[in-house]
């Protein structure tokens, strides 16, 4: 056996390579918010690669306030039930109990999400302690690389939940994007500053530099409602996007799922754009950002 | 039809880790999301990923029926796990419950093989092996050689034209990245294996609890030009199969 040590002996002990492979195998395609079964199956009907398994979507986790905790997993195992394509279940920041109780459901991928109440205000959960993959959200590269070094198989951007702004979405995403493209080209001698600054491992900022992208697969999420979001972030550098409240709070949301799904692999051709962007009913209403106030921002929750 | 134009099929899934594997072996690709991308292809990569999604984005586009036609006229495919399962004669589901909702997953029909979807279970089933090659005995005689050229070994070398001094070093490892991977159930008289993995097969836990004895499961097969395997060799740094596609 070879010497690994630190965190390529985390990675190699665990399930980090298949984990990170399964987020490979979901690139190009849309993660959707499904909060019964039957929306799983529209859902699937639709093309999504996988479903985010919920009890409230993120819009109505704002409208109704309170604590948001795991989803309870009888609704879990019913939706896990009628779909054929992979299931994600939220757990609380620092929940590592509800993320035992979602790996012993074999979900096929955990989101230590900021949507939910944070259960732990110092610490999020250890990943490399577990069998099952986690995604979890950045605002910037620092952000991305501690939870990449605590063992995510998968990054998004954290954007809005909820709202149906692109906004945050968009600021979250540039910001990421700046940052690796500043480490590709940074001197060696720059990254321990680098380091210190954004509060990440050298060692992870020499694998960006190396590899000139996250270590992990880069979705992107929080706010996107239309086809043209879904577009825009792909643009952007994302490698798929979630889809949350923006589907099945709009009008027509099987109609708006396939658009959203053919968008993402069409990003680039806007001719097609048009046509998928057509009569697709109401989209979700939303809350402009400029309304939100500092203490709703769901982004700001994890570190 | 552009000269040695390389398509890979980009609805969904991990095609760019195709294109990165197909350019290291000095062979550049397109991405392929209209009918009009595959008119140029004389070879194609049916990535892995959702194939139920690929399914959907193929029907929309157009694509599918050009798809089945330019296969079944010859032209050379390579199919890595959700490219297995569309290639594939017939789909059966691991959970039978997937074929209550949404009937049975359609495919293009073009290689004489059944495959179940979903068969190890769920993502927590995934597993990362190696393939000894010298283990494996190929049923197909031009894999079999094309492995046995691929040694790092120079017969032409000047100081020993017969090549009888110098050590065979095979390749002999190939790393098999299996995700939630589809399992090759059957196949016909045509269908040759190349790749044999020895594993239980099927839901790990179910194995587990009926006390399931290990079997070899074919992980690589051939029929004519088409080459389909349940894993990914996109994932890993291994280029072989990728090249012995190109050689078809």
């Amino acid at each position: 056996m070879s010497e690994l040590t630190g965190l390529q002996a985390l990675r190699a002990e665990s399930n980090w390579k298949q984990n990170v492979a399964l987020a490979e195998m979901l690139k190009g395609g849309v993660i959707m918010d499904v909060v019964t079964a039957e929306h799983g199956k529209i859902a699937e009907e639709a093309g999504a690669a996988a479903v985010m398994a919920l009890e409230r979507v993120p819009a109505d986790i704002r409208a109704d306030g309170g604590v948001a905790r795991m989803s309870d997993p009888k609704l879990i195992r019913e939706i896990r039930n009628t779909v054929s394509i992979p299931v994600m279940a939220k757990c609380r920041i620092g929940h590592f109990t509800e993320a035992r109780i979602l790996e012993a459901l074999s979900v096929d991928f955990i989101d230590e999400s900021e949507v939910l109440t944070p259960a732990d205000d110092s610490y999020h959960i250890d990943k490399h302690d577990f069998r099952v993959p986690f995604v979890c959200g950045c605002r910037d590269l620092g952000e991305a690389l501690r939870r990449i070094g605590e063992g995510a198989a998968m990054i998004r951007t954290k954007g809005e939940a909820g709202t149906g702004d692109v906004v945050e979405a968009v600021r979250h995403m540039r910001t990421l994007q700046s940052e690796i493209r500043a480490v590709r080209d940074a001197r060696r001698d720059e990254l321990t500053t680098m380091a210190r600054d954004w509060g990440v491992s050298y060692e992870l900022l020499l694998e960006v530099r190396e590899l000139g992208r996250l270590p992990v697969p880069n979705f992107s999420a929080g706010g996107i409602a239309t086809p043209a979001d879904a577009a825009l972030m792909m643009s952007l550098g994302a490698e798929s996007v979630f889809v949350g409240s923006g589907i099945f709070k709009s009008g027509n949301p099987a109609k708006r799922a396939k658009a959203i799904v053919e968008a993402v692999t069409y990003y680039q051709e806007p001719e097609k754009l048009v046509e998928l962007s057509c009569d697709l009913g109401e989209p979700m209403t939303g809350i402009g950002l400029d309304e939100l106030a500092d203490e709703a921002r769901l982004a700001r929750r994890g570190w | 039809m552009r000269e040695h134009c390389i398509g890979v099929l980009a609805m969904q899934g991990a095609y760019a880790k195709h294109r990165e594997i197909l350019a290291r072996c000095g062979a550049p690709s397109i991405e392929v999301r209209t009918p009009q991308d595959l008119e140029q292809c004389e070879r194609l990569v049916l990535p892995g990923g959702e194939s139920t999604t690929m399914y959907r984005l193929l029907m929309a586009a157009g694509l599918w029926q050009p798809l089945a036609e330019r296969i079944r006229a010859g032209m050379p495919v390579f199919g890595t796990c959700a490219g297995m399962i569309l290639l594939s004669q017939r789909v059966v589901e691991q959970d039978q419950r997937a074929v209550q909702n949404y009937g049975v997953q359609p495919c293009l029909a073009v290689i004489d093989l059944e495959v179940k979807r979903n068969a190890y279970g769920y993502q927590m089933d995934s597993f990362s092996t190696e393939l000894d090659l010298r283990t494996q005995t190929p049923e197909n005689a031009a894999f079999a050689a094309f492995v046995r050229a691929d040694d790092g070994y120079d017969a032409k070398d000047a100081n020993d034209p017969d090549g009888s001094s110098l050590p065979v070093i095979l390749p002999t490892i190939l790393p098999m990245i299996a995700i939630r991977a589809p399992l090759a159930v059957a196949w016909g008289s045509g269908v040759d294996v190349l790749l044999r993995h020895r594993d239980k097969g099927g839901d790990k836990r179910r194995n587990k609890r009926e006390g399931r004895a290990e079997t070899e499961q074919a992980v690589c097969l051939q029929q004519g030009k088409i080459l389909v395997c349940s894993f990914h060799p996109e994932l890993s740094d291994n280029t072989l199969l990728h090249r012995y596609f190109l050689s078809l």
